[in-house]
């Protein structure tokens, strides 16, 4: 060969220094060598040694090439090492899996509740809070606030009045009657300004957007249909276009399709985006101003920032417009509508309070992973003690402690890669389970989906989970001696103090993570409950609505009230119906007509705008029906002919403006102007909002004011349900063009409760999965611990310990770790209370029932661990325990 | 011109990959061998042979290690693999192909001379 071979371990391991300092040595070598052959033939050493290096050539420009093709070269190889390493590691691990399938089931399955739950609602902030809104100029989509009623011109004059805003357009949701091309159907509708589309960025799929002509009465006779209506109820038929439909409303008894939206496509700002089915023009009839505009049923307005526009600049401008329109007309705007309006983004003013709460969600989500992880950290070192001879074996062999911890890191992070997409799979079937899309009452929950970002987060999470789960285990498992014959003992050395102590900062930690959940889900239960059980100030049990919605152009003048006269003669004397009474606005839904009025013995407030009150119409017999109290005088009754002016009023109203006096026989003149006497005082209903204080109502009677749609309330001793059919052929009968919708009204105020409620459960369902978690890791670590300790029991009892000792020593070494979890628990339960009291309602956030019967399951839980091995062990014989250990 | 470079490069592993083919030399060995070989005729810059050297090595043609020479100095070693062999077989035998076909075309000149 001619040369020794130097051996060169950690070849793998040179540093960029390792490597140049080679090239020179190589090169130095050369040049010594060429030196000592010209000196042999009679050079001189410095000139032999500069001959040389004219020779070489460019001396350092070689180190340099060199250096950096070794270096790169060193670079691919440890790169394919470490892959090398990997692919076998990843291999081992899977084998080993193998062996136990037992351990690796509830390993795999355990992380995949934990990932599974933190992606689940992971998923949910990502759709509500991240993803940004649907539609292509998202990023300059804007809303004006607060959502205050404007009228048609107002918006329009708003609008005109920002040039910060590129576009903007007012909306509002219609119910309209679509008759012909199949049943008579009420369907939700949108009317909105012509410049909608460019706000959102969207076009219509076929046809074209509204014109900017089309908002007067004269011309606004067209309607854009829904891709959903399209394809079910005009089969998807292209020639919809330019035909006219029968659907009443607006002004208009028929209008021409002149557009479909795309497929998918949501409008913002509505609770189910899904259920509008078509879009109609907001329109005014020319000449109409702000003060003589009645259109007061624009909800909200949206818009479009210009090019070099901000919220701020927009805000400024909006406070102008709307000072403005206050200096000309007066007590149309109050002042703190001019001074509370602002642009905010829309997605902010979408989302806004949920944002709280679903991030309070998350955090509780993480403590059920790092339950997860702690359950399996629990199974991790138990492994680790079995395998010590494993272990031992293979650093025999010549593994470092870095590459087995190395190996052991590699087969958690298997573990969580199947825990992982275990979890995305059980992420899915738990946003199902929970009823997200459909029932939360979220915003943007129709928009629900798992994306890349959420499968990114997956594996952030199962990443971390690993360090978490993973590190301290394998650290412990290759620590100290692993020579073969000290780890041949068999017995699990593992229990010297620091891994007893290990133990027991499990046990407190699982126990201060499950209780800290569980809490909270209590408490928030409790406050559902507390809320639903709140006087909403009428029966809704037993009662069923029926909103019937009579075609405005047909049904002019009297012909309302003669035809409400003869449905409530009709209902009544349905089989089963009690009492029958109607209201023209649905209960706890939000829709509200807010009037202006003067009452007597009242001054009009000078510079500010008249107090209002909420108004509604009522028929006989409604607040009897409701089983509404009455507090003075009466309600509505036959006396009530067409040309009187009876007014009820509510207590909040009468407290508020007669307080202590009777308010029977007073005058309120509404708008200012319009007389009405003051006839009975009925009790509060909590329209809004079950935790909010009612507000001030007053009701007219339909025999005195003209409205078309009426909500007919029929009180039943049994399920309103079963009446739904009947009622709804009782309006058929009468005039089959008019639409009937039926539904329980105890079921209208659950609704209203939506979001608190998916709250409550989901949080439940999150601490009894913790409340699992935790018993089944606590119970795992506590019978471990137990059974490691059998030798001493033995020793002890052949020492002449009782039973009663031994179980007691057992029983008192549980108890300590409890006790700590359980105080770190309660703090961390309180710590929860305290972000949770903008949810709680009537509970106090101290309220220890529901900590003290979670504190009470893991103690419980831990004990029985503790004890059940111990039993066991006294039962045997001490000599019997100490020899087979 | 890119043509002639490549040549020269061709050539240059070629002498490297013959010099290696009887036994393994370090650096300065190829150079005395090619030196030798050829009576002087052909000196090639030392920084550009290492470069070759590494050229090789990046091609697998030749493999290198550390190693103790004769008189007890630490130097690299360059082996050829059978890769290199394989190299070594085939470009030969091109180049006897490509001279011999020059001297066809050259040979008339020098015999009328």
């Amino acid at each position: 060969m001619g040369y020794r071979r130097l051996s060169r371990p950690h070849e793998w391991r040179r540093t960029r220094r390792d490597i140049g300092a080679d090239v020179d040595e190589e090169i130095a070598f050369h040049l010594e060598m060429r030196t000592e052959a010209l000196m042999a033939g009679g050079m001189e050493r410095e000139a032999a040694a500069a001959q040389a290096a004219r020779e070489f050539g460019d001396a350092p420009a070689l180190r340099r090439t060199l250096s950096r093709s070794d270096a790169r070269r060193q670079r691919r190889w440890r790169g394919a090492l470490w892959l090398d390493d990997l692919r076998q590691d990843v291999r081992f691990a899977v084998r080993s899996f193998r062996r136990e399938p037992g351990f690796t089931t509830i390993a795999v399955a355990t992380l995949a509740l934990g990932i599974g739950a933190a992606v689940a609602i992971f998923t949910v902030v990502n759709t509500v809070l991240l993803r940004p809104l649907p539609y292509p100029t998202h990023e300059r989509l804007v809303q004006v606030a607060p959502s205050v009623n404007f009228n048609i011109a107002l918006s329009r004059e708003v609008a005109a009045a920002t040039p910060s805003l590129a576009a903007a357009s007012g909306l509002s949701l219609w119910t309209m009657t679509l008759t012909g091309d199949g049943d008579a159907a009420r369907l939700t509708g949108q009317a909105v300004g012509s410049d909608f589309f460019r706000v959102v960025g969207v076009q219509p799929a076929l046809g074209r957007p509204f014109r900017a002509d089309e908002q007067e009465p004269g011309t606004s006779g067209v309607v854009i249909l829904s891709w959903s209506t399209w394809t079910t109820r005009y089969g998807a038929d292209p020639a919809v276009i330019g035909r006219r439909i029968h659907v009443e409303g607006g002004n208009h008894r028929d209008r021409e399709v002149i557009g479909v939206m795309p497929r998918g496509f949501a409008p913002p700002l509505t609770a189910r985006p899904d259920e509008v089915a078509f879009w109609i023009p907001l329109s005014l009839a020319a000449g109409r101003t702000v003060a003589t505009d009645s259109t007061w049923y624009v909800n909200q307005v949206v818009g479009l920032l210009a090019e070099g526009g901000s919220a701020e600049t927009a805000t400024a401008e909006v406070r102008a417009a709307l000072a403005g329109v206050r200096e000309e007309h007066g007590a149309l705007i109050g002042e703190e509508h001019v001074r509370q309006a602002a642009v905010v983004p829309l997605r902010d003013s979408m989302v806004g309070d949920t944002r709280t709460t679903l991030l309070m969600l998350q955090g509780a989500v993480v403590l059920v992973l790092l339950l997860a992880c702690a359950n399996l950290a629990n199974l991790l070192l138990a492994r680790g003690d079995r395998r010590r001879q494993e272990l031992a074996a293979r650093a025999a062999l010549g593994g470092t402690r870095a590459r087995l911890v190395r190996e052991l890191l590699t087969e958690g992070a298997v573990l969580a890669a199947l825990g992982a997409a275990a979890g995305l799979v059980l992420a899915d079937v738990l946003l199902q389970l929970l009823r997200v899309a459909d029932a939360s009452g979220l915003p943007r929950a129709a928009e629900l989906a798992m994306d890349g970002r959420v499968v990114g987060f997956a594996v952030a999470v199962a990443a971390l989970a690993v360090l978490a789960f993973a590190l301290l285990p394998a650290l412990r498992a290759t620590r100290g001696d692993l020579r073969p014959d000290v780890a041949a003992a068999g017995r699990p050395q593992g229990r010297t103090r620091g891994s007893r102590r290990i133990g027991a900062v499990l046990i407190a930690a699982e126990v201060a993570l499950a209780l800290t959940l569980v809490a909270g889900a209590g408490l928030l239960l409790q406050s559902v409950r507390t809320l639903r059980a709140v006087d909403p100030g009428m029966r809704t049990e037993g009662v069923l609505s029926l909103e019937v919605t009579l075609p405005p152009a047909e049904y002019d003048g009297n012909r309302p009230r003669a035809f409400f006269a003869l449905l409530h003669e009709r209902l009544a004397a349905l089989p089963g119906v009690e009492s029958v009474g109607a209201i023209h606005l649905l209960p706890f839904t939000g829709s509200n007509w807010g009037f202006p009025y003067l009452a007597e013995g009242h001054a009009p407030p000078s510079g500010a705008p008249l107090p209002a009150a909420n108004f509604r119409i009522a028929t006989p017999g409604y607040f009897e029906t409701v089983s509404m109290p009455v507090l003075a005088g009466r309600t509505f009754d036959g006396t009530d002919v067409a040309d009187g002016s009876a007014l009820v009023i509510n207590r909040a109203m009468a407290e508020q403006l007669w307080p202590g006096e009777d308010a029977v026989g007073r005058e309120i003149r509404i708008f200012g102007s319009m007389p009405a006497r003051v006839v009975g005082v009925v009790g509060d209903v909590h329209q809004h909002a079950l935790d909010q204080a009612p507000l001030p109502e007053m009701y007219r009677p339909l025999s005195q004011w003209h409205v078309t749609t009426m909500v007919v309330m029929l009180r039943t001793s049994g399920d309103p349900r079963r009446l739904a059919d009947a009622a709804r052929a009782v309006v058929r009968d009468i005039d089959p063009h008019v639409p009937a919708e039926a539904r329980a009204l105890a079921e209208v105020l659950d609704d209203s409760m939506t979001q608190r409620r998916f709250f409550a459960r989901t949080l439940t369902f999150f601490g009894l999965l913790a409340l699992a978690l935790g018993s089944v890791g606590v119970y795992g670590v506590m019978s471990y611990a137990t059974s490691a300790r059998l030798p001493e029991f033995g020793v002890r009892m052949a020492l002449g310990a009782s039973e009663r000792q031994v179980l007691g020593t057992s029983l008192r070494s549980a108890m300590l770790p409890v006790a700590v979890g359980v105080a770190a628990g309660v703090l961390g339960a309180l710590a929860t209370t305290r972000l949770l009291e903008s949810l709680l309602f009537g509970v106090q956030p101290d309220d220890p029932r529901v900590l003290l019967a979670s504190a009470g399951v893991l103690a419980a839980v831990s004990m029985l661990a503790s004890f059940w091995p111990a039993l066991r062990a006294t039962r045997a014989e001490p000599m019997r325990i100490l020899r087979d250990g | 011109m890119t043509d002639s470079m490549d040549l020269i490069r061709g050539t240059v592993d070629m002498l490297i990959l013959r010099a290696l083919a009887e036994e393994a030399l370090h650096g300065y060995g190829v150079s005395q061998w090619i030196r030798g070989r050829t009576a002087g005729t052909l000196e090639l810059q030392d920084a550009a042979l290492y470069q070759a050297l590494r050229r090789l090595e990046e091609r697998r043609l030749v493999s290198a290690e550390w190693g103790v020479s004769e008189n007890n100095r630490r130097a690299r070693y360059y082996t050829l693999t059978r890769a290199g062999r394989k190299r070594l077989a085939s470009e030969a035998a091109a180049w006897s192909r490509y001279a011999a076909a020059v001297s066809q075309v050259l040979t008339p000149l020098g015999q009328e001379g």
